[in-house]
């Protein structure tokens, strides 16, 4: 029988909902078992073929990729099997033609496609969703053999099989026997498998889960496509051997087979495009050219300086081969640049001089000394990642322009594997294991940062989960919502991910259709690496919207405004900083930052690019912040632990700050590499084993000491550079950041009307909502106009400086139709709300419209125009009178009901006179106090957060708002335990809150829900 | 017990010797109440008779689950 085993029809948890773990781990229990060929077919999809060959590779195991494809007339299914790399091409074309020729999310592959392709594939008839099980559970016999011969008809002998599952199902005897039958009479062979979910029998319960998931229906119902049993795991071959004893010819065949089939060739290859080069020309040396130019537009008479440096890094790039990379990405660049899409790259790539000359990013990687071996090293050898961010409107035009150059068939969009997070596992798990939705929705929001097993773990120290102590129930959701963490869910669409490839994308893997309706080749980011395919992460920012929107409304006014020119040393850019005052500025408005900037005092830009590396949870966690501000602001000496760290340290006051100044420092002092530095700092930076920690460590101290550097010098500098380079941030990227958020403060600081109308139509981006953008515009001066039907356009605009006007493209719901509403208006206005039902409007919409008062300006009796619309009563509106006009309480309470924000006024601001008599202060009050005073607030709370901090205890940091400002505020861990669930249950956004007026905001002492009995 | 499943089995005072496997199967039945697998056999007796046995491997006992008629 031959030892071993081999399964060859197995799903991995990418069968998404029909399948349990990972390839990885289903290749790890095969291995465990002696099993020496492991398929892996799931179902419609190849996306676990990476980590499934990889792993295979290392475990020694046969690996075969195939899939699990239906068959069209509902036929049932069909495992397809690609013998070698010929065959996964075909069966790729087959199913890619599955998916792009069918609705999203259900693929069937036709019969002329199944003629194409099938040739070159072994196809297996599949369990009881199979082909021979679908008719058999008809009980049509006749179906039976007209399937088989059509399957014949298509595959050759020796290419299909007659698949005998060792399933232990009822009726599965007579099935066999019946398979047995057609298999004799139509010399197809049978063939041993198990239809594997899950790699071993415990971890059926899961399975059994996520096919109650799939099928929407709880534990306690029964379904015919739920199994009855945990028998569909890696079974050991001898237990195969066992269940289908009365048919040895089948496991043998499964075992012949096997050593027919091999994996395809997937990994370790290139598959970069060629740039199409001008005639003659050939890449290296129109690369130099091109940088010959950019160096000269870029830095003029010290060209020739900079020079070695270039030299240096386009031998690297010349030795590794990605000349043809850099001409992709410096042409997708240019083309931006010519089209005046605002663009900038960002990332390691920010570290290249060649980056920077071509006109990829804007970070003088020279005149900072970056280290390019953070970004490229010839002992690294991998793909480099140049990020680029473009104006998030703009972006998919300069991802058609990519399609476009190198063809359709070539280019297509990136995958992500969305994962179970803990809160949509609970949500998921905890319906099928009937708990209230209402439970479930106060359980999934009450859940920390943290992972579920960690949860569990300290579910003591939880004050909002402690109610459910004692509960097996809701321990045996926990159990199993944390068993489905980490799985994938469902395929999603990288945020900036495009692969370009050489042949075209279908000899790497089938494409499917996204949400959205793009092609996208269904690997993550990490996969298409290993499958040699060049990646451009063209990602889309909001913030350059933001820019763009504000500089076009400041050039109305001020035509020769220049973005690019913006003075770098404006001192009010620098005292809003200073201040704190800094919500809507890019990567420097969120609680942190605005609290180190109230400490740092950054008054140059080296102080911004600081602050963005420093705001990390590293830097944090590893108490970097108060020793560097200390430094910089001369409290502390600026010392080095040896004269030639100075250079490289000067900048940071000698603190290691940045992942460039690791590589540096093992460069000077230790003499290593440039690659071997990186290797030190990668060790460093991705937290690896103390051992591995330890072993550079002496590789470190002994090439310094060689070097003559003192041995207790040696052993400081390396305690530093461990202690700090885990912590460390791309110094590149930050710099490549700083420029942004240092011009958007300056927009904030002088043109704040523009910027704020940049902000609000480049919505939703940023830490901060709506409704604090208008309070913070407000309190600037600017008068915030309510939508109006009759006057608000699309976007926000500015009728008048100063003046901003809401656009009613911010109305949930009205997407594409709030233009329609604009391009349709009659020339003296809309009088009516049923002419907008007469434009296509549906009525709840039309209703939303008029409950947020966008009719006010008709007439501001919303109750009498509401009640029109649901009568459909064109003429009720002459019977309408200002008399019957709502509150302002009923005003606001719709505006935040319907919009999330209110447009006339923040939702406290109605009852501030109340307030202040009741002895509860505002933001502002609370602002100009002493610290040490205790004060009592009602206060719109957002984000309460739990984030890492040095001591592991859980504080809470806050924001409190209300129609004066903002306040950020921290609750400690005994406050925590006693009111943290008034924080985190979703219960009203407004608590009443008392604690004590500090420095930097509030220490809060204790909440309690606001019960409103005012006015 | 054999390779195959129950050979024969006593069920109230009566030896029944099974005759033919004629299906078998194993069921979980509702896991996440704890209930244990079992392994179940349809048989057919030598009198003719077809029953439903079965058995739980972890305490090892034995049931007749039923009697077709």
């Amino acid at each position: 029988m031959g030892k071993g085993g081999a399964h060859l029809h197995v799903h991995s948890a990418f069968s998404f909902l029909e399948g349990s773990a990972w390839p990885q781990r289903l290749v790890e229990e095969a291995a465990r078992q002696g099993i020496e060929t492991l398929a892996l077919t799931d179902l419609h999809r190849v996306s676990g073929i990476v980590p499934f060959l990889e792993a295979a590779e290392r475990h020694g195991i046969r690996a075969v990729v195939g899939a699990e494809v239906e068959l069209p007339e509902g036929w049932g299914r069909l495992v397809l099997l690609a013998p070698d790399h010929q065959g996964y091409l075909a069966l790729s074309q087959l199913l890619q033609a599955a998916h792009l020729k069918h609705p999203r999310g259900q693929p069937v592959v036709e019969w002329e496609d199944l003629e194409q392709w099938g040739s070159g594939l072994v196809a297996l008839t599949g369990d009881r969703q199979g082909v021979m099980g679908r008719a058999w559970w008809s009980q049509d016999r006749k179906a039976m053999v007209d399937r088989l011969q059509r399957l014949t008809a298509i595959f050759s002998t020796g290419k299909l099989y007659l698949e005998l599952t060792a399933s232990h199902l009822p009726g599965d005897r007579a099935f066999h026997d019946v398979l047995a039958e057609l298999s004799e009479r139509h010399h197809v062979p049978l063939i041993a498998t198990n239809a594997v979910h899950y790699p071993t029998k415990a971890d059926f319960g899961l399975f059994d889960l996520l096919t109650c998931i799939r099928l929407g229906q709880p534990i306690e119902s029964v379904h015919p496509e739920r199994r009855i049993n945990a028998e569909n795991y890696l079974k050991p071959w001898a237990l195969m051997v066992e269940a289908l004893a009365r048919w040895p010819q089948a496991l043998r065949n499964a075992l012949e087979l096997a050593e027919r089939l091999s994996p395809p060739k997937l990994l370790r290859q290139r598959r970069a495009p060629r740039f199409q080069l001008p005639p003659g020309a050939d890449a290296p040396r129109y690369l130099a050219q091109l940088v010959e130019q950019g160096g000269r537009w870029r830095y003029g008479a010290r060209w020739p300086k900079v020079l070695p440096r270039v030299q240096k890094e386009l031998k690297v790039i010349n030795e590794l081969g990605f000349q043809d990379y850099f001409l992709v990405v410096w042409d997708v660049a240019r083309w931006a640049r010519r089209q005046g899409i605002r663009f900038a790259g960002r990332g390691s790539a920010a570290d290249s001089v060649v980056a920077y000359v071509l006109g990829i990013t804007s970070v003088d990687a020279y005149a900072r000394n970056l280290q390019f071996e953070r970004f490229m090293s010839p002992e690294r050898k991998e793909t480099p990642d140049i990020d680029i961010d473009f104006d998030a409107r703009r972006r998919d035009e300069v991802i058609a322009y990519v399609r476009q150059r190198y063809g359709s068939e070539r280019v297509a969009r990136v995958a992500t594997y969305q994962t179970y997070r803990r809160r949509l596992a609970v949500r998921e798990i905890g319906k099928v294991l009937g708990f209230p939705a209402e439970e479930l929705d106060r359980l999934a929001k009450s859940l920390p940062e943290a992972p579920l097993r960690v949860i569990q773990e300290r579910w003591e120290a939880i004050p909002e989960l402690r109610q459910y102590r004692e509960s097996p129930r809701m321990r045996a959701l926990l159990r199993w919502a944390e068993a489905a963490e980490g799985l994938p869910r469902h395929l999603g669409t990288h945020l900036g991910g495009v692969v370009i490839s050489e042949e075209p994308v279908v000899e790497v893997g089938p494409c499917e259709h996204s949400a959205k309706g793009e092609v996208i080749l269904p690997f993550d980011k990490r996969d298409v690496e290993q499958l040699g395919l060049l990646k451009l992460d063209l990602l889309a920012l909001r913030a350059f919207t933001a820019v763009e929107e504000a500089v076009g409304e400041i050039r109305r006014r001020q035509p020769n405004f220049d973005y690019e020119a913006i003075p770098a040393d404006d001192p009010r850019t620098y005292r809003r900083l200073q201040r704190g005052e800094s919500i809507g500025v890019f990567q420097l408005e969120s609680p942190a930052q605005r609290a180190l900037a109230q400490r740092l005092h950054p008054d140059r830009w080296e102080d911004i690019v600081a602050s963005l590396a420093l705001i990390r949870p590293g830097p944090i966690k590893g108490n970097m912040v108060d020793p560097f501000i200390a430094r910089r602001q001369g409290r502390e000496p600026v010392t080095y632990p040896h004269p030639d760290l100075e250079p490289i340290l000067a900048k940071t006051y000698g603190v290691v700050l940045f992942q460039e100044q690791v590589i540096a420092i093992a460069s000077t002092l230790a003499g290593f590499t440039p690659g071997e530095a990186d290797a030190l700092r990668r060790v460093m930076t991705h937290g690896r084993s103390h051992e591995e920690m330890a072993r550079i460590g002496e590789q470190f101290k002994a090439k310094a000491i060689a070097r003559g550097v003192e041995p207790a010098v040696a052993e400081t500098v390396f305690q530093q550079l461990a202690g700090y380079a885990s912590y460390g941030f791309n110094e590149a990227h930050a710099t490549a950041f700083a420029e942004t958020s240092y011009r958007t403060a300056y927009l904030l600081e002088h043109h704040p009307t523009e910027y704020f109308l940049g902000l609000l139509n480049a919505q939703p981006m940023g830490y901060y909502p709506i409704d604090i953008l208008l309070v913070e515009a407000r309190r600037r001066g600017i008068q915030v106009l309510p939508i109006d039907i009759n006057a608000s356009a699309v976007a926000t605009t500015m009728p008048n400086p100063g003046q901003l006007r809401l656009g009613l493209g911010m109305v949930p719901g009205l997407g594409e139709k709030a233009a329609r509403i604009v391009e349709r208006r009659p020339p003296g206005g809309y009088r009516h709300p049923l002419e907008l039902v007469e434009a296509g409007v549906e009525q709840d919409l039309v209703g939303r419209l008029v409950r947020i008062g966008a009719f006010d300006g008709v007439t501001p009796d919303r109750e009498g125009l509401l009640a029109a619309v649901v009568a459909g009563d064109r003429l009720g509106m002459w019977s309408l009178t200002s008399r019957s006009a709502w509150s302002w309480g009923r005003i606001i309470y719709w505006d935040y009901r319907e919009l999330g924000f209110g447009q006339h006024q923040q939702l406290l601001a109605p009852w501030r006179d109340w307030l202040t008599r009741q002895g509860y202060f505002s933001v502002e009050g609370a602002k100009r106090l002493k610290p040490g005073r205790r004060v009592r607030m009602v206060s719109t709370i957002f984000r309460p957060h739990r984030p890492p901090t040095r001591s592991g205890k859980i504080v809470v940091f806050l924001t409190l708002y209300d129609e004066t400002g903002v306040l950020e505020a921290w609750m400690g861990p005994e406050r925590y335990q006693r009111f943290g669930q008034w924080l985190f249950s979703p219960h009203s956004p407004i608590l009443a809150v008392t604690g004590r007026v500090e420095e930097r905001g509030l220490a809060v002492e204790a909440v309690e829900p606001w019960r409103r009995h005012g006015p | 017990m054999n390779q195959e499943g129950p050979y024969a089995f006593r069920w109230q005072r009566r030896y029944v010797r099974v005759a033919k496997i004629l299906d078998s199967w194993r069921d979980v039945g509702e896991w996440w109440n704890a209930e244990p697998e079992l392994w179940f056999w349809r048989v057919q007796g030598m009198e003719q008779g077809v029953y439903e046995l079965a058995w739980d491997p972890q305490s090892d006992r034995w049931w007749l689950y039923r009697i077709y008629d």
